[in-house]
C-alpha cells in the first residue's frame, strides 16, 4: 500500500497540530516534575538548615549552662543580683531541655524524608548525653573548669551532628546540591 | 500471657511530665524516685514493665541514665533488664539512649 504525496500532506495537516500538543504536553511533564524535585529539595534544605541551626543554638545554650555556677536557692546572702542569676541559669537549663527536646522529631521528619542514616542517631544521642548527662540538674552540678575535656567533646560531638546532617543530604541529593 | 501481668506506667500520668535530676536532694521526681517505685520491684519480681515515655517532657539525660542505668547498678542483670523492659515511645533515638544507659551501667560490686 503506498502513500501517494497528496495523501501525506493531508495525514501531516491533520495530525501534526496534534503531534505539536504532544510535544508540549511531554514538555509540561517533564518541567513540572523537575520545578516539583526542585522545591522538594528546597524544603528540604530548609529542614536540614533549621535541623543544623537547632544543634548550634543547643550547643550554645549547653556552653552557657555548663560554665554558669548555680547559686543556691535561699542561701541567706541570696541578694537581687544573685537572683537574677539563678533565674537565667534555670530559664537557660530549661531551654536546653526544650530545644533538645525539638531536634529528635525534627530529626525523625528529616528521616521520613529519606535524609537518613543510622550515624545521625548515634551524634544525636552523643549530643544530648554530653549536654544533660552526668551531673546536670542535680544539686552537685558544678560549672566545668576552662580546660575540661567535656568541652571539646561537647563541641565534637555537635560538629559530628551536622556533618552526619550534611552528609545524609549530599548523599540524597549530590555532593553539590544545596 | 506476659503483656497480661505487665505493670505498666505511663510516665506523665503514673509519675511526672518533667522528670528531672538524680536523687531525692535534685527534686521529688528524679531518676531514683522513678526506678524505686515503678521498675525495681516489679523487674526483681520477674514482671515486665512497659514505660509509656511519651506522655513525659524534655528528660535529661541525668535522669534517664540514672532511672535505667541505675536498675544495673541495684543489682538487675542487664540480660534481665532488656528481656523485662518495653520502652515504648515513638522517638527511637530516646529508646537508642536508654539501651545504651542499660548496657553501660556496671552493677555495684
Amino acid at each position: 500500500m503506498s502513500v501517494t504525496a497528496a495523501e501525506a500532506a493531508e495525514w501531516t495537516r491533520v495530525f501534526a497540530p496534534w503531534v505539536a500538543v504532544g510535544f508540549v504536553s511531554v514538555g509540561w511533564i517533564v518541567s513540572n516534575r523537575q520545578a516539583n524535585a526542585r522545591e522538594t529539595r528546597k524544603e528540604i534544605r530548609q529542614q536540614v538548615d533549621r535541623a543544623i541551626k537547632l544543634v548550634e543554638a543547643v550547643t550554645d545554650l549547653g556552653m552557657k549552662v555548663h560554665s554558669t555556677a548555680l547559686p543556691v536557692l535561699g542561701s541567706s546572702d541570696m541578694d537581687e543580683k544573685k537572683q537574677q542569676a539563678l533565674i537565667d541559669a534555670q530559664s537557660n537549663m530549661r531551654r536546653l531541655k526544650f530545644s533538645l527536646s525539638q531536634l529528635s522529631p525534627q530529626i525523625q521528619l528529616l528521616n521520613e524524608r529519606k535524609i537518613t542514616s543510622p550515624d545521625i542517631t548515634d551524634a544525636l544521642i552523643e549530643l544530648r548525653m554530653n549536654l544533660m548527662g552526668g551531673d546536670f540538674e542535680t544539686t552537685d552540678q558544678k560549672p566545668w573548669p576552662v580546660d575540661d575535656a567535656r568541652w571539646v567533646v561537647m563541641s565534637g560531638s555537635c560538629v559530628r551532628l551536622v556533618t552526619c546532617l550534611e552528609r545524609a543530604y549530599q548523599l540524597q541529593f549530590g555532593p553539590h546540591s544545596r | 500471657m506476659t503483656a497480661m501481668t505487665a505493670h505498666v506506667v505511663d510516665m506523665g500520668k503514673d509519675f511526672s511530665r518533667y522528670p528531672a535530676g538524680r536523687t531525692d536532694k535534685d527534686g521529688k521526681f528524679n531518676g531514683t524516685a522513678f526506678r524505686n517505685a515503678h521498675l525495681i520491684p516489679f523487674v526483681k519480681s520477674g514482671k515486665k514493665v512497659v514505660v509509656m515515655l511519651d506522655t513525659g517532657f524534655a528528660y535529661g539525660s541525668s535522669f534517664l541514665e540514672e532511672a535505667f542505668g541505675g536498675l544495673i547498678r541495684s543489682g538487675v542483670d542487664k540480660k534481665t533488664a532488656t528481656s523485662l523492659l518495653e520502652l515504648n515511645t515513638n522517638d527511637s533515638a530516646l529508646r537508642e539512649e536508654i539501651t545504651r544507659y542499660l548496657e553501660a551501667a556496671k552493677p555495684v560490686a
